[in-house]
């Protein structure tokens, strides 16, 4: 059974699961007082934690007891930042037992079990999966903690016993939980897939980045600084990297002489020269 | 007890009209809400994607389709301008989904977005269809972006055609497509080819500067490899290769993309020509209701 | 007085129409008839389509002429037209190494379904539907009126909207409207002829399989009976040396990956 649910502890704090946009839309149209946290909503779904997290404190200071924009407030804030986790889960758990909306109830059940699982804390986990998966009308809902049942039935048995009636249904369902799409929801803007080849890239970057810049300190005069450009270039193109950071470290006096698309960063000048304007040939469209 | 003549009445009337229809008409469209205003300003400052999320916020919000979709609208050319393409596709997605009669504004921006994106079939396709049946700012607009996109398609008899369907003088347009043509791009195989010999390849495009100190770079490291192997230092001898390495790898590579780039600024500045820095601006202070601006 | 063969003619005449009046008085029927006073239409054809987070986006110009002429320009995402000059049905996508021919009377039903349907219409569903017994189903505010087609695999529901447009479709598992299939909404009416209506925007729900498929198609710069170039519809302007063939098999090499 394929097991990229559940990761050692060490590796999980980016990777909390998202929940499916489909979930929050099916969810709303539920609720005709949904209106205030339409844009949060849609804000949400695109994956735009901080503003998100911004909109939904709007709608709670005007309504300070609005549990949709309360959960939504809640999920943006466990996407934008990992150091509150633990806040962010007992604010999950108390929707799970305070919240009148049943659908609301089976959303943060299901975030909070899988923040449970990831800290090990398997009973706590299924009480709350079980609950997402019982509860719930929500296909995306269903699915993902269909999912995580499924994962601690196969690590723990014996913890489905006294549920028996939730494991047939979760054995019955097994084709369309084992499929169940789960997007990973990085807190990290860039990629998280690294191909072996940039890896050497990305370490020389770390090395640069933690032993010589603090002395030096930072000289770039381009936008994204040489650095962050080596690290994208190795992630679209890991062989071509290091022949573009020398070209681009060549070229660094010549664009900046050139003073074309200047910007102001931190009180100094800047010059734009993204990485796409050295690819785009690579990958030329008709 | 006095009484009023039709002559007295009508002119107390008139008077009246003419007090109240400034403000009756203001009401209508230049009167701003504070909101727009706050989205205006966030444009103004540049903080583009927050500009947009205002605007979804006024369209949420608005009752009326058009107003809404007026409101999308000014929300997708915000997020263009953050170059968040996707997201100002969905806007218009919306917007046209509110009002069909405002097809043109969103061909426009789709038009906009697509050359963005460098999808020039696309945006050929878009800017096409506004040549023919609109007025004659868009069709004005749509004929330059259009031969801008044929000549990024590599069509210069193309982009004659399509700045012809301008209905304005487009003698200097001409000019720049004929003088693009008698010129010749840049080679990007003879460029690698060339860039073997450290800082030629930088040469051939034009770039001595960069060949200047691409020679030097690499005349340092290899005289730095020359040295330390008579001297048996393999160990500097490693990471003066490496880093040596990096610098030719960056020549070869240094060469090609010059000429990428030397062919690239040839159309930009070719296309600038056509385009004469022709661009649509949305009149805020008129929201809801969407007027653009055409500046040539 | 009528002689015998006229009281034989008038009673088969009689009851051919009976038979003609309740085939021709379902709505499918109503609606197809309708259409058939569009002799042409030209339009810019927008479909994006989001399946399972995949999105694409179709751009194409089309050229519909009764009986049977149509030409497609697809831009994106492949560059393909497709002429067919009331005669021969031909198909092409850029680069490849043949095309696809075939005679118009040996076309497949969905394929010619397709070239006979009038864009921006429903046609493609409703001449699935033809023949088919009709339900009245109870209306709503919004769809006064309301008809419902069981076609064996599924129950589908039309409903006209207040101003009599075929407004929405739907499609259900069965005929307790339980279970949803398919929906597909149609607006931006632009009425060709008195009391027929084309619409510029079609908006498409599926849900199978626990996904769901929206698919949204704008019609552009709509012309409806207007005349067209005689010239748009000979295949031979548009295909110069390549070889058609009439099977999609034949069109690639063996052991060709495409």
């Amino acid at each position: 059974m394929a097991q990229r649910f559940i990761e050692p502890p060490c590796r999980l704090t980016k990777r909390i699961p998202g929940i499916l946009s489909g979930v929050l839309f099916s969810f709303f149209s539920l609720f005709a007082s949904a209106t205030e946290t339409d844009l949060a909503e849609q804000l949400f779904q695109e994956g735009n934690w901080p503003v998100c997290l911004q909109e939904s404190q709007r709608v709670l200071c005007q309504s300070p007891y609005n549990e949709t924009a309360l959960l939504l407030h809640t999920l943006a804030s466990l996407r934008s930042s990992p150091t509150n986790i633990n806040g962010n889960l007992s604010a999950l758990i108390s929707l799970t037992r305070n919240s009148h909306h049943p659908e609301i109830r089976a959303v943060a059940a299901n975030e909070a079990a899988w923040i449970l699982a990831r800290q090990d804390r398997m009973q706590e986990a299924w009480r709350l999966a079980e609950q997402a998966f019982l509860g719930s009308t929500s296909t995306p809902v269903f699915r993902s903690s269909g999912a995580l049942l499924l994962e601690i039935m196969a690590r723990h048995p014996k913890m489905a016993a006294p549920s028996d009636t939730t494991r047939l249904q979760i054995e019955t369902c097994a084709p369309l939980l084992a499929n169940a799409p789960i997007p990973p929801r990085s807190l990290d803007p860039l990629p998280q897939k690294t191909s072996l080849l940039a890896m050497p890239g990305q370490w020389i970057v770390f090395f640069y980045r933690n032993a010589i810049r603090p002395a030096l300190g930072a000289r770039c005069s381009l936008k994204p600084h040489c650095s962050e450009y080596f690290l994208l270039a190795s992630r679209q193109h890991p062989l071509l990297a290091i022949p573009m950071i020398a070209d681009r470290l060549v070229r660094e006096p010549s664009v900046v002489s050139a003073g074309q698309h200047a910007l102001q960063e931190n009180g100094t000048t800047v010059y734009e020269d993204p990485v796409e304007n050295h690819d785009f040939w690579m990958t030329s469209r008709p | 007890m006095t009484t009023l003549s039709l002559k007295d009445i009508f002119s107390r009337v008139a008077g009246l009209t003419f007090t109240l229809y400034p403000l009756l008409s203001s009401l209508g469209s230049d009167v701003t809400l504070p909101e727009t205003q706050f989205a205006q300003k966030l444009s103004d400052e540049g903080n583009h994607p927050a500009a947009a999320v205002e605007f979804r916020r006024l369209a949420i919000t608005s009752t009326s389709t058009c107003t809404r979709a007026s409101f999308h609208w000014a929300a997708a050319y915000e997020y263009g301008l953050a170059n968040n393409t996707s997201l100002s596709e969905k806007m218009l997605d919306q917007a046209e989904n509110d009002n069909p009669d405002i097809t043109t504004e969103a061909l426009l921006l789709r038009g906009k977005n697509a050359m963005t994106t460098r999808n020039w079939n696309e945006a050929a396709f878009y800017f096409q269809g506004l040549t023919q049946g609109t007025t004659q700012p868009v069709s004005r607009l749509a004929s330059r972006s259009l031969a801008v996109t044929r000549l990024h398609q590599r069509n210069v008899s193309g982009a004659r055609e399509s700045l012809a369907l301008s209905k304005d003088d487009e003698q200097e347009g001409f000019q720049a497509i004929d003088n693009y043509a008698r010129g010749s791009d840049k080679n990007p195989r003879i460029g690698g080819l060339l860039g073997m010999i450290p800082g030629l390849g930088y040469a051939y495009s034009g770039e001595y500067q960069n060949a200047a100190r691409s020679l030097i770079l690499n005349s340092l490291f290899i005289f730095g490899m020359v040295d330390t192997a008579d001297k048996n230092l393999w160990g500097p001898f490693a990471v003066i290769s490496f880093f040596e390495v990096t610098w030719y790898s960056g020549s070869i590579y240094g060469g090609i993309d010059a000429a990428h780039r030397y062919n690239q600024d040839r159309l930009e500045n070719c296309a600038s020509e056509i385009t004469k820095g022709g661009q649509i601006t949305p009149d805020y202070s008129q929201l809801p209701i969407l007027r653009l601006q055409y500046k040539f | 007085m009528t002689t015998r063969f006229e009281s034989i003619a008038l009673s088969i005449l009689f009851v051919l129409g009976s038979a003609t009046m309740n085939f021709a008085n379902t709505l499918v029927e109503q609606l197809i008839t309708g259409y058939e006073s569009i002799q042409s239409v030209s339009c810019e054809v927008r479909r994006d389509a989001d399946s399972g987070g995949t999105q694409v986006r179709a751009l194409s110009r089309v050229f519909f002429q009764k009986p049977d002429k149509l030409h497609v320009d697809n831009v994106t995402p492949l560059p393909r037209r497709i002429v067919s000059d009331g005669t021969t049905f031909f198909s092409y996508v850029e680069g490849d190494p043949k095309g696809y021919s075939r005679p118009i009377s040996k076309l497949e039903t969905d394929m010619l379904i397709s070239l006979r349907k009038v864009p921006a219409t429903a046609m493609d569903h409703l001449m699935r539907m033809r023949g088919m017994a009709e339900t009245n189903l109870p209306p709503t505010s919004t769809f006064p009126v309301r008809k419902g087609y069981d076609t064996g695999k599924m129950f589908a529901v039309l409903s006209l909207d207040t101003s009599n447009r075929l407004a929405r479709i739907e499609m259900f598992t069965s005929s307790d409207l339980k279970q949803a299939i398919a929906k597909i909404d149609y607006s931006n009416f632009i009425e060709a002829a008195p009391g027929i209506w084309l619409a510029g925007l079609h908006q498409s729900i599926m849900w199978m399989g626990g996904n769901e498929s929206k698919e949204t198609t704008r019609f552009d710069h709509l012309s409806i009976n207007k005349p067209i170039a005689q010239n748009m519809f000979k295949a031979a302007l548009y295909f110069s040396n390549i070889d058609f063939v009439p099977s999609f098999d034949q069109m690639y090499p063996q052991g060709s990956t495409k």
